[in-house]
């Protein structure tokens, strides 16, 4: 249990027993109530009073399977309010077994000096002058990193998007196989980590020192239930490592929800071209991987390898909300085109989702034509090389729409909302608008819920019940993020009663106490809370829990609704 | 009353000989309504799935009509 305090303006590091203050708390639970606690609201995000922190959760670490979500806050240069991105891969369970709370970088290098931060299998951390990684692409960057310090190293690290300081700019995470494919895309954290002159975060995977669990055979028992609930659901054991993620694009299409060229259509047409089925058989007939694993310790397998026409990688992994925001938001429904775009917004450190709206804007506004695949690229490439439109492009929609004064601009926060338009599912209107992370699908995704034909009485398009369903969503989901365990676990969880019995039962055994559900709510408050009283602070109060203006005024086909939750309901939302 | 039902995800694989590009056909009762087809297709409540036409979403209580084309869908989680 120890935070490592990395000052950049000092070049020091200093290893502190964690506050008592932060105890008990892993994930976003402790970014969340720390940055509230130690940043100043109204700072400068890319200046050296803002901190970026990095917490594994609260199981991640042990022996549970599917605990390696990182998570990594500030304040962000993009939303202006409090930030919590998650990342899976390898660095989570890496610094678990190090008996690592969290990492907080502090200060600002000097602007020029750049370093990497390497921690051994022992704890013991050094900053190391890293000027000649200057400029250089993630894929690059981790192979030189591991050619230099070996390859048993979880990794976080930022492209040229984050060197230039572009609020799109993400951090990259290594997966089980060395790729800087996983990313904490959101909210521009790569800007802080490149504001602070840090490139690359390496953690030793062969620590040994996790910290004690209170009661170790409760732990066992109850991760081994858990576990066995987790392969026996059917999404979590067979629709995941099947499909993955982008099994999402035919019932969202079928729901006339997934958001086309520039959210001016619900439905892609051939949506089916760019379909998990379609994906799938691709990935097959090519010979690239399906059911793959992404992250330490999962057993739930939903990345896949992409590979082209000769079987060659292409990217890892391609996921539903790349695939709707560089290829639903543009009109090119083509997986080629679209695995290319993931890999160079994970090359350059990009938001996929931020970045391809961002290109779904400039098209809308007539820089280029939607679908011009070829445009779509370059526009990716003029971020690398750092032109004057690859800044406005890589500092996502609301710069773009500024600079092209086009008024469509799919954001709240500033941030561009996911793959489920808030005009079809009027549920995800309320999670985007009063989210404090600014639009952000897994802040709580209230989809299934909405489309389930057993799903009760919500109507998709209709705001009633609305408000309840996401703050429900919106407070279960900040709580389940603060133990590091993937949300694709969370299925069991809220199917498999056993499997609900057995977290708190993990959670309980790790701290020492006897955790009730109820206790598990208050922690989900307290989060969300804290996050909201940062927001205020930096001057987020209410009215800044709205969507973009058009969303309320331009419905969208084929439903032809506009979003319908009213700004008092809006604010009901947590009203606490 | 018989439907058109197109399949996704992996309840192709429940039913042996099924066409992705045509979808297969399915007889009903009159005034059958989303909660029949299901239960004809095998879906439970429990396991749940998705039914939309013509990218309008079903609840279990509509009604079906003669002739429609459904596309029917696991449930959902993400995030």
């Amino acid at each position: 249990m120890k935070f490592l305090r990395v000052n950049m303006t000092e070049k020091s590091i200093k290893a502190e027993d964690v506050p008592q203050a932060y105890r008990g708390l892993g994930g976003r639970g402790l970014t969340s109530i720390f940055i509230n606690a130690e940043v100043p609201p109204t700072c400068d995000p890319l200046g050296p009073e803002n901190k970026l922190i990095c917490a594994p959760g609260l199981l991640s670490g042990t022996t549970l399977i599917n605990t390696s979500r990182i998570s990594i806050g500030a304040k962000s240069p993009l939303t202006g309010g409090i930030k919590e991105s998650n990342a899976g891969g390898t660095v989570a369970a890496a610094l678990g077994r190090l008996g690592i709370t969290a990492i907080i970088v502090e200060g600002k290098a000097p602007q020029g000096e750049l370093y990497v931060l390497k921690i051994d299998e022992n704890g013991e951390a050094v900053l190391l002058p890293a000027q000649g990684l200057k400029g250089m692409r993630t894929y690059a960057l981790v192979e030189t990193l591991q050619k230099d310090y070996g390859e048993k190293n979880g990794i976080l690290c930022i492209g040229p998007a984050g060197e230039y300081q572009l609020a799109s700019a993400s951090i990259q995470s290594t997966d089980v196989d060395g790729r800087p494919c996983r990313a904490a895309g959101r909210g521009g954290l790569g800007a802080v980590m490149g504001s602070k002159g840090l490139k690359a975060l390496l953690v030793s995977q062969g620590g040994n020192r996790p910290d004690a669990l209170a009661d170790p055979e409760a732990y066992k028992q109850a991760a081994m239930v858990f576990a066995k609930a987790v392969k026996d659901h059917p999404f979590s054991g067979q629709l995941m490592p099947a499909l993955g993620t982008s099994m999402l694009v035919g019932p969202i299409n079928a729901a006339g929800a997934f958001p086309s060229f520039n959210a001016t259509q619900g439905v892609l047409e051939g949506w089916e071209k760019i379909s998990g089925e379609k994906l799938a058989e691709t990935i097959k007939a090519r010979g690239g991987k399906s059911g793959h694993m992404g992250c330490s310790q999962c057993i739930i397998h939903c990345s896949n390898e992409f590979v082209d026409t000769r079987g060659k990688y292409v990217t890892a992994s391609l996921e539903y909300e790349t695939i709707w925001a560089t290829g639903g938001m543009t009109g090119i429904p083509d997986l080629d085109v679209i695995a290319r775009m993931d890999f160079l917004c994970d090359d350059i450190g990009l938001d996929t989702m931020n970045t391809g709206v961002a290109i779904a804007v400039a098209m809308d506004a007539g820089y280029k034509p939607f679908g011009d695949a070829q445009a779509a690229i370059e526009m990716l490439e003029e971020v690398a090389k750092g032109t004057e439109l690859g800044k406005i492009i890589g500092n996502g929609p609301v710069a773009v729409g500024k600079h092209f004064k086009h008024h469509r601009v799919p954001v709240a926060k500033n941030q561009s909302i996911a793959a489920y338009d808030p005009r079809a599912i009027q549920g995800m209107a309320v999670t985007y608008a009063t989210s404090p992370m600014g639009a952000d699908h897994t802040a709580g995704w209230v989809v299934g819920q909405n489309l389930a034909a057993f799903g009760g009485k919500l109507d998709p398009l209709s705001p009633t019940g609305q408000v309840e369903v996401s703050r429900a969503a919106q407070i279960a989901t900040a709580a389940f993020d603060a133990t590091g365990l993937c949300q694709f676990a969370a299925t069991a969880v809220n199917d498999i009663p056993d499997a609900g019995k057995a977290l708190l039962t993990l959670l309980s055994a790790k701290l020492g106490s006897t955790l009730t559900p109820e206790d598990v709510t208050a922690l989900g408050v307290r989060i969300i809370r804290a996050e909201r009283e940062f927001n205020r602070k930096a001057g987020l109060t209410n009215e800044a829990d709205r969507l973009a203006k058009f969303f309320y005024e331009e419905p969208l086909p084929p439903h032809n609704k506009p979003v319908l939750v009213s700004d008092q309901e809006m604010d009901r939302t947590f009203d606490f | 009353m018989n439907v058109q039902v197109k399949l996704f995800g992996l309840l192709p694989r429940r039913f042996p000989g099924y066409d992705p590009e045509k979808g297969m056909k399915v007889d009903l009762p009159p005034e059958a309504r989303v909660k029949d087809l299901l239960a004809r297709l095998g879906i439970s409540k429990e396991e749940g799935g998705i039914v939309a036409v013509d990218g309008l979403v079903l609840k279990a209580e509509a009604e079906l009509r003669e002739g429609a084309v459904l596309h029917v869908f696991h449930p959902i989680v993400g995030g």
